[in-house]
């Protein structure tokens, strides 16, 4: 387990990260969102044991990660810009690899770099970003870590290869316990990967939670009513964070369990009545209520 | 699997990003050894009797100190390597990827400083050693000029260590390649000018500090000034393959500091934060700490230089450089620190920090606060007393030559060997310079009366109080009070070398100047041991019975010099020369002697041998000497003679030996064989 406490991070006059405590669990990917600039990749490089922070603690299954090897060992971090040797090739760097993380794997290396198809011996100078990022990524799950560090990693992803990657992340924490914790300002990205979310607002934490218990407690339902009945008394007994009216269909947000808000809902016999997945988007806009955040830049 | 990660690992890790200094390296002492050893095999000359010289010559010109190529190689690649190897710390890409990599950041260092060193030890004594082979398969090179060799490495490996671990030290401190460049030149040459300020400062501002002609430990404070200087080797007769003791204590110094500088580079490490990569400085306490250490010898130095414009208004330009340069090595360092030019002007307390103690260190200096000048020990308290009198039997040579381990100028032999009983005496005169200079000061300056005498008082206390004063030793009653010293043996026995027969080297050829130049000398080589000593007594005596009215009195008509072998300190043999001292008419037995031995002593000008005399003047508005005078009547030429004392000579005493130097006197002999002379007039 991840656990960052209290940690506050300045930069001279600029407060990068202020007083974030949050715990990561294994076996989850943990999306952390936020804007440019709102403290993700500082957060992402104390939690790498690369920057220190100015107050607070973060420690990896209970060891303090900062100026600890072995605890680094455990994890694999992979910058925003991820950073090669000069002249060296994916060998090069496997080779380094190899000697730096004990679980480093030499056939899962080449086994991947073959199903990306990657050149072994290409000068990795010659690589288009995106292939660097892919090398990284390989590079990351052959050094058989127990965490994954990704900072913007997708960015520069096509979506084919950005779909196998999710997948080679999956399948990393079936066979081995990954825990991949990605960083990233585009929501969609992590959508359909992430189990739990963190959301970073000029570098403090506005949420950290679970999206399955997010998506318990809010729902989205789409329904047609009697064109003869008024809504407003079922309405006021529900909890709606948003409401949107389309014609005679209405898409309501509302806080309370499932089947509690069907129940009501159903009681004014409804021509129509359909439960919808919610979107991490629409998961954020009703669960923030901070003034002045502007959703949509993390969105999009 | 941790065994991986060892720190050999992590040092072949860093290696192989580190192979063109490597390369660079090897190809360089390529050029600079094995290249140039088999240059001077090709041109070897055998001739009889000559191996010894040739062995010595390639130990010490390929291997040893004297190959400049080496000593080059060694400074850039100690400049090279560091800033190679400690690049990673300003990349944030490169912090990034190391700081997350289960390697200390300490270990990761060691391994870059270490590889840095290497980097160039390796390829130096691999060559070196392919250099020797090829002395050795000539026979030009024996164990004991391999053994010197390695010596070389050893005392140029120190100083490269120094020069290298200062510039880690800079790209520690700092967060961008250009910045640690200027940190560097800061680091390196930083003490060395902020004593040079001081030295600058005292030296024009205080008005009676004694200043030595080489103020030695200047050399001391910059690697590069140490480095030729620890390479001090004994002299090569009889081809001594070794250094001084200096060469060796110096080294030993110098590794020690490097060995410090690099733990504190340890602990700054750990301490760096990695997000100063990219910024200009590592740590942002140091910031203004920094700069102020920047600004006040800036300023200085701005202000020192801007008084030597104008001898008027000295304080006045003093007080313009100082501001320049306080606003300019501001802006300049905020620039730097921020890379931004609109930063000029920000962080303005830390600027007034620095502009308030460059005021309190002027002040000190312009206005003595503390009373330098005025500061005299009690006469109680001083043990004996060394008195040297600038243009007293000081002429255009010195009588300094190399006795000790270091060469000293006249004056600080004479001051460090002078032991004066009568310091009564000697502190009255301290005393009335002190006040001469009170005068001074309170006038603001203006011309200085009198000749300028440095005093070392030593005290009881084992201190020496070393000061300048001028004194103007024309006043009856401070003429005096220096005869009475003058006369003493211990006064004459520090001040003339020919009186210290215990400490004369052995004399070997003896020549005799009466003018300037050489061809009028007479090299007396042919004496015997006995014949050297009676003139040696002979000039003894008669400089014993000289006295300040005989110098007052009469210019001297010629010099003594001899050719000197001598032991140094180590027991090596070693040769210079000696000035035996001026000769004076008064001089009686030393000239017969040398008339004896067949020097022309009869140089005293004769109204008969004149054809003409012309008499001219500096004209300043033309810039160019003006006749004024030809006197031909043999009348004049006779009223005028017995006032007319050789230019050449008529400076050695002119403490007490006045001469007009508004007019020279150039002399025409009637035997026009014989060059012209050129003559000054007594002052009446």
């Amino acid at each position: 387990m991840i656990k960052a406490e209290n940690v506050t991070k300045r930069f001279g006059d600029v407060l990068a990260v202020d007083d974030i405590t949050l715990q990561i669990e294994e076996g989850k990917v943990f999306g952390l969102i936020g804007t440019n600039g709102a403290g993700k990749s500082t957060f992402l490089r104390m939690v790498s044991g690369v920057l220190k922070p100015d107050r607070g603690t973060i420690t990896i299954d209970e060891s303090p990660v900062f100026e600890n090897p072995s605890c680094k060992e455990n994890f694999f971090y992979i910058s925003d810009e991820a950073y090669f040797f000069l002249n060296a090739t994916p060998d090069d760097m496997a080779r380094f690899y190899e000697k730096c993380y004990p679980a480093f794997s030499r056939e899962r290396y080449e086994d991947l770099m073959k199903r990306f198809e990657l050149d072994r011996s290409r000068k990795i100078t010659t690589f288009s970003k995106g292939m660097k990022k892919q090398l990284s990524i390989i590079l990351g799950l052959s050094a058989g870590t127990k965490y994954i560090f990704c900072d913007e990693t997708f960015d520069g992803l096509d979506p084919v290869m950005r779909q196998g990657v999710k997948s080679l992340f999956a399948q990393g924490m079936t066979d081995n316990g990954l825990t991949p914790v990605i960083a990233s300002h585009n929501l969609r990205e992590l959508e359909d990967i992430c189990d739990t979310v963190g959301l970073l607002y000029k570098g403090g934490m506005l949420l950290s939670r679970d999206l399955d218990d997010i998506k318990e407690d809010v729902h989205k339902v789409q329904v047609v009513f009697h064109s003869d009945y008024d809504p407003g008394e079922i309405f006021e007994r529900l909890e709606i964070l948003e409401q949107e009216k389309r014609g005679s269909l209405y898409t309501i947000i509302a806080r309370g369990r499932q089947n509690e808000l069907n129940g009501i809902l159903r009681e004014s016999n409804p021509v129509f009545m359909e439960a919808l997945p919610l979107s991490l988007e629409e998961i954020f806009i009703t669960s923030t209520g901070v003034e002045g955040y502007d959703i949509k830049k993390i969105i999009y | 699997m941790t065994s991986k990660r060892s720190f050999i690992n992590i040092m072949k890790e860093d290696m192989k990003l580190r192979l063109w200094p490597l390369a660079l390296a090897t190809v360089g002492f390529f050029f600079a050894l094995p290249v140039p050893a088999l240059i001077k095999l090709e041109d070897r000359i055998d001739m009889a009797g000559a191996m010894e010289f040739i062995q010595y010559d390639f130990a010490k010109n390929i291997l040893g100190p004297t190959n400049f190529l080496v000593i080059f190689g060694m400074v850039i690649m100690a400049v090279i390597s560091s800033m190679q190897g400690m690049k990673y710390l300003h990349n944030k890409g490169e912090t990034d990827f190391y700081g997350s990599i289960p390697v200390l950041r300490s270990s990761k260092f060691a391994a870059a400083y270490l590889n840095g060193i290497l980097i160039t030890l390796v390829p130096y004594l691999v060559m070196q050693l392919v250099a020797a082979i090829l002395g050795a398969a000539k026979g030009s090179l024996t164990p004991a000029g391999y053994l010197y060799g390695l010596m070389t490495a050893f005392i140029l490996m120190c100083s490269y260590l120094l020069i290298y671990t200062i510039i880690v030290l800079a790209a520690i401190l700092t967060g961008h390649g250009a910045v640690t460049v200027c940190a560097s030149f800061v680091l390196l040459f930083g003490l060395e000018i902020y004593a040079m300020l001081a030295e600058g400062y005292s030296t024009n501002f205080w008005v009676t500090k004694y200043s030595t002609e080489e103020p030695r430990f200047l050399m001391y404070l910059c690697p590069f000034t140490l480095l030729p200087f620890s390479l001090d080797e004994l002299d090569p007769i009889p081809y001594a393959y070794d250094y001084l003791p200096w060469s060796y204590r110096a080294a030993y110094g110098i590794l020690l500091t490097a060995l410090l500088l690099f733990g504190l580079c340890m602990y700054l490490i750990k301490k760096r934060p990695a997000e100063s990569a990219g910024r200009a400085m590592a740590f942002a306490g140091t910031k203004p700490i920094i700069k102020v250490l920047i600004m006040i010898p800036v300023s200085l130095t701005f202000g020192i230089m801007f008084s030597s414009i104008s001898e008027h208004g000295a304080y006045r330009w003093l007080a313009f450089g100082i501001i320049i340069g306080l606003i300019l090595s501001h802006a300049v360092v905020e620039i730097i620190y921020e890379f931004d030019f609109k930063a000029c002007a920000k962080h303005l307390p830390s600027a007034a920090i620095a502009a308030v103690i460059t005021a309190v260190i002027v002040c000190i200096f312009v206005f003595d606060p503390f009373g330098y000048d005025s500061r005299l020990p009690k006469e109680d308290q001083i043990q004996s007393a060394a008195v040297y009198v600038e243009g007293l039997d000081n002429g255009p040579y010195t009588r300094s030559y190399r006795w000790d381990l270091e060469t000293l100028s006249e004056s600080d032999r004479i001051l460090k060997e002078m032991d004066l009983n009568d310091t009564g005496s000697a502190y009255a005169l301290a005393k009335a310079g002190r006040d001469n200079a009170a005068l001074y000061r309170m006038k603001d300056g203006g011309p200085i009366m009198g000749s300028l005498v440095s005093f070392d008082l030593k005290l009881k206390s084992g201190k020496d109080f070393k000061r300048s004063y001028y004194l103007d030793l024309s006043d009856p009653e401070l003429y005096g009070i220096f005869e009475k010293l003058y006369n003493t043996e211990e006064y004459k026995n520090a001040a003339y070398y020919a009186l210290s027969e215990d400490r004369l080297p052995d004399l070997k050829d003896i020549t005799y100047f009466t003018y300037e130049t050489a061809d009028d000398a007479k090299i007396i080589s042919d004496l015997d041991e006995r014949q050297k000593q009676v003139l040696i007594d002979a000039i003894s005596a008669d400089i014993r019975s000289l006295t300040l009215d005989d110098l007052k009195a009469d210019a001297p008509v010629g010099r003594l010099s001899a050719n000197v072998e001598f032991k140094s300190v180590q027991g090596n043999p070693d040769s210079g020369e000696l000035e035996l001292g001026y000769v004076y008419p008064s001089f009686e037995k030393t000239l017969s002697l040398l008339r004896d031995f067949g020097a022309d002593t009869d140089n005293v000008l004769r109204a008969d041998q004149i054809r003409s005399i012309e008499v001219s003047s500096w004209d300043e508005e033309a810039f160019d000497e003006m006749t004024l005078d030809v006197i031909v009547d043999p009348e004049e030429i006779e009223k005028l003679v017995p006032d007319l004392v050789l230019d050449y000579y008529s400076t050695v005493n002119q403490a007490v030996f006045g001469v007009d130097r508004d007019q020279t006197y150039t002399v025409s002999f009637k035997d026009r064989n014989r060059a012209d002379e050129v003559y000054v007039k007594r002052a009446p």
